[in-house]
């Protein structure tokens, strides 16, 4: 994508005047790492760029903190915020302005159509040490990564995001300015998912009881993730309290249901959460049965339309029934 | 101080030669590298490429039952069996080490912790000099180094083809002692050889920065706006606190299944949005600016003036694993630089 | 000698047909197993499959929602909305290594005494071949 063409693109939107800022993204110093970025002045729309080492999902800061930007039902002639938005988090966008979570009149959506981005600890093991500051750009099938006076070519696919490589909705489907041509998009398809279901009902246990038992509670799926916005989260009520606290067997895995079956057509398969966690819980395998599910069950599937009805409150009376009595 | 040779093959056997304890090493679970009871010292991972978990979890579990109740009522002792077995913590690196004695100050002076302090002096360090420091290391510049026996019992040197293990501690002797026969008295290769790890580890450490600014400039900085700037891409999850050797905060909570319940002690992170939720519904730190702003000053101000000390050791566990890649030495710079 | 598996199912039943139904098996001295446990909420529509996992966490073995026919909800629609969601959250437990079967779903109206008795003797047979759920202890 043109950089400069960003840039230009976002010094414009900020001087329009009513908007508070535009949420993209800044390399950091040293190594690989990139950070939201609140851009607000010139100054700090130099700062901003995309590149293939955009991981993080900005669409979160959005509904983050209770009160901090964007109820829905605000008055249309007040404050707006910019924000960059790849395809992944353009559904997440799409998604939480069917639920009403935002109002649409005040949101500028700079939309990338994005070929996928780079898993943060392969690049980081594949040169590891090196702190220069790296740029990255993608040509032809490989990443060109510039560290200082060096340069390399990796093949894309050591180093693409695992959940890149899966991905079916590149193009963002909600946005004010496009930036870049739209990529090639690929059918969804879930050989995870289907691994899993192939197991016996003992080996999924098992499979599980290893995974939940690592985890720590630290709530980062659920903070990082765009769609858990709840001001009052059913993970952490304590009157009533529907999930202890303790961290156990049992605990985590009623937390991780209740986390998945709250994301059930919900999820727009950014993968933040698998993303961010400390210990590498493979989240989305949970997130993405439950797509999968939903698209067969009910010819559902999250943030593709605006004016879609959240799944469980609509039903069709052919809906499946041969489990009841 | 007394100093031994072991094979490195002989590792294993060493490991098996402990009577009466549980052993706890470093294990991979899955792509991590964590903290856990070992029954069979096969399974010790010596990872070098991954940073461990730190073994905090294993003085100041992240579930600790206080005491246990039903119908009938209250039990007339709290409950200590998770203090009562000998514990040998074999692989932990110096930071950890020196992290425990930044939560003794708090768990074992003022208001001595009657768990912690059982399990405490039950419990053999055995430490694992870092030969390799990971790329967010910056132990040195926190009165740490890779080599520190500060807080342990024992540390074993990679040597090549042989540990060198320095002993420190009476409990450390007894724990070599029931080994004797795997041990030797080092040669001066040996000897030589962990001078030069020890010199090559401090050279590999490739983070530093000052406290000194930090410190003069938190008395003036508690209304700034830097706070917001710093705080504005943290997502206020726990992964900091969980993650640190030396972060201690807890929550108390009831539980109950079926008629039988239990009082525990639990990690809690003062990153959380609840943290400091009153039952009226105030919050005197209602965003991750005013959370964000007390961390920093907890660890590097407050810990100082109450400990003298920093509450941190320089492991770079957050800023490796920070979701919105918060770095905290950029973040300490930025604060001395602010003035 | 191995004691008999005797297990924990809680039913959560709606107000204007379930529950009213299972009363009438009971004044029409239909017997069933006396391992359920009866909630009663008004609509299985309100019913989140939180519930089930609540119960499961305190040690239920099994879990039975029992609503109006289609078509005879005193809300209209909530037993449709109840349908979706046990539909999907049930697949979810399997996907997880928890059998389907622990969570059962039943239309029984106010005057189906003796269906209710008949659900209840099922699910808890069933139950009991499966054994006790361990998958959400410590």
């Amino acid at each position: 994508m043109d950089n400069q063409r960003f840039r230009d693109e976002a010094k414009r939107i900020l001087s329009e005047g009513n908007v508070r800022c535009l949420i993209g993204y800044s390399k950091d110093a040293a190594g690989f790492r990139v950070s939201p970025l609140f851009a607000r002045t010139e100054g700090d729309v130099e700062r901003l760029l995309f590149s293939p080492l955009c991981n993080i999902s900005l669409v979160n800061y959005l509904t983050l903190e209770k009160g901090a930007l964007l109820e829905s039902g605000a008055r249309a002639e007040e404050d707006k915020i910019a924000i960059v938005a790849r395809g992944c988090d353009s559904r997440a966008l799409c998604q939480i302005l069917a639920e009403k979570g935002i109002s649409r009149e005040r949101l500028i959506v700079l939309g990338v159509p994005c070929p996928g981005v780079i898993d943060l600890s392969r690049i980081e093991a594949r040169f590891q040490g090196r702190r220069e500051c790296a740029e990255v750009t993608e040509e032809g099938g490989a990443y060109l990564v510039r560290l200082g006076n060096d340069s390399y070519a990796v093949p894309k696919e050591e180093l693409l995001a695992e959940h890149c490589k899966r991905c079916s909705f590149p193009n963002p489907l909600v946005y004010d300015v496009l930036l870049g041509e739209p990529v090639a998009q690929r059918k969804p398809s879930y050989e995870d998912v289907l691994a899993v279901e192939a197991m016996t009902l003992e080996e999924k246990e098992k499979f599980w009881k290893e995974i939940f038992g690592r985890c720590l509670r630290c709530y980062a799926c659920r903070n990082a993730c765009p769609l858990c916005y709840c001001d009052e989260c059913v993970l952490e009520r304590l009157s009533p309290q529907w999930i202890q606290r303790s961290v156990n067997g049992g605990d985590n895995l009623s937390f991780h249901l209740a986390r998945a079956y709250h994301l059930a057509g919900r999820c727009a398969g950014c993968g933040e959460c698998e993303r961010v966690c400390p210990v590498n819980l493979p989240l989305m395998l949970l997130n993405r049965k439950m797509e999968k599910d939903m698209q067969a069950l009910f010819g559902h599937t999250a943030g593709t339309d605006v004016e879609q009805k959240p799944v469980f409150s609509t039903f069709d009376r052919k809906d499946p029934e041969d489990f009841i009595l | 101080m007394e100093n031994y040779g072991l094979k490195k093959d002989s590792l294993k056997e060493f490991l098996k030669t402990l009577q009466d304890v549980e052993l706890f090493a470093p294990v991979r679970r899955g792509d991590v590298t964590a903290f856990e009871h070992v029954s069979d010292p096969e399974g010790v991972a010596l990872d070098l490429e991954h940073q461990p978990l730190p073994a905090k979890k294993l003085l100041l579990p992240q579930t600790e039952i206080l005491f246990a109740f039903d119908k009938k009522g209250l039990p007339k002792e709290p409950d200590f069996r998770g203090t009562k077995k000998k514990r040998f913590v074999f692989g932990v690196r110096p930071c950890d080490a020196r992290g425990f004695g930044i939560i003794d100050s708090v768990y074992e002076k003022d208001c001595p912790d009657p768990y912690y302090v059982a399990k405490r002096s039950n419990t053999v360090l055995a430490g694992l000099q870092c030969s390799h420091p990971f790329p967010n290391c910056f132990c040195t510049s926190l009165g740490g180094s890779p080599s520190s026996s500060e807080g342990l019992d024992l540390l074993f040197f990679d040597c090549g083809g042989s540990y060198l293990i320095e002993v420190y501690t009476e409990k450390g002797q007894q724990v070599v002692k029931e080994a004797q026969s795997l041990l030797s008295s080092p040669s001066a290769e040996q000897i030589t050889e962990k001078e030069k790890v020890v010199r090559e580890a401090a050279e590999r450490i490739q983070r530093s920065l000052s406290l000194d600014g930090v410190l003069r400039n938190m008395e003036i900085l508690f209304e700034d706006p830097i706070w917001g700037d710093m705080a504005r891409k943290c997502i206020s999850c726990g992964i900091c606190t969980y993650t640190c050797p030396t972060c201690y905060c807890f929550d108390i909570q009831d539980e109950k299944i079926q008629g039988k319940a239990k009082r525990v002690r639990i990690w809690d992170s003062c990153m959380f949005g609840e943290y400091t939720l009153h039952a009226s519904g105030h919050n005197p730190r209602p965003t991750r600016a005013e959370r964000l702003r007390n961390r920093m000053y907890h660890k590097f101000k407050h810990n100082i003036d109450l400990h003298g000390i920093a509450g941190c050791v320089g492991c770079g566990r957050c800023i490796t694993l920070c979701p919105a890649n918060e770095d905290l030495i950029e973040n300490l710079q930025s604060i001395e630089s602010a003035r | 000698m191995l004691k008999k598996f005797d297990p924990n199912i809680v039913a959560f039943l709606c107000n204007w047909c379930s529950y009213a139904g299972a009363d009438l098996t009971g004044t029409s001295h239909f017997h069933y197993p006396e391992n359920l446990r009866a909630v009663r909420v008004m609509c299985t529509g309100r019913i989140n499959p939180l519930f089930a996992v609540a119960a499961f966490r305190q040690g239920a073995d099994g879990v039975l929602i029992s609503g109006c026919h289609p078509g005879e909800c005193h809300y209209m629609q909530g037993n449709y909305l109840a349908r979706r969601k046990i539909t999907l959250f049930r697949n979810l437990m399997e996907f997880v290594g928890i059998s389907p079967e622990r969570l059962r779903m039943s239309w029984v109206s106010a005057s189906e005494g003796k269906k209710f008795a008949d659900v209840v003797k099922e699910v808890t047979n069933k139950i009991k071949e499966l054994g006790p759920l361990s998958a959400f202890e410590e």
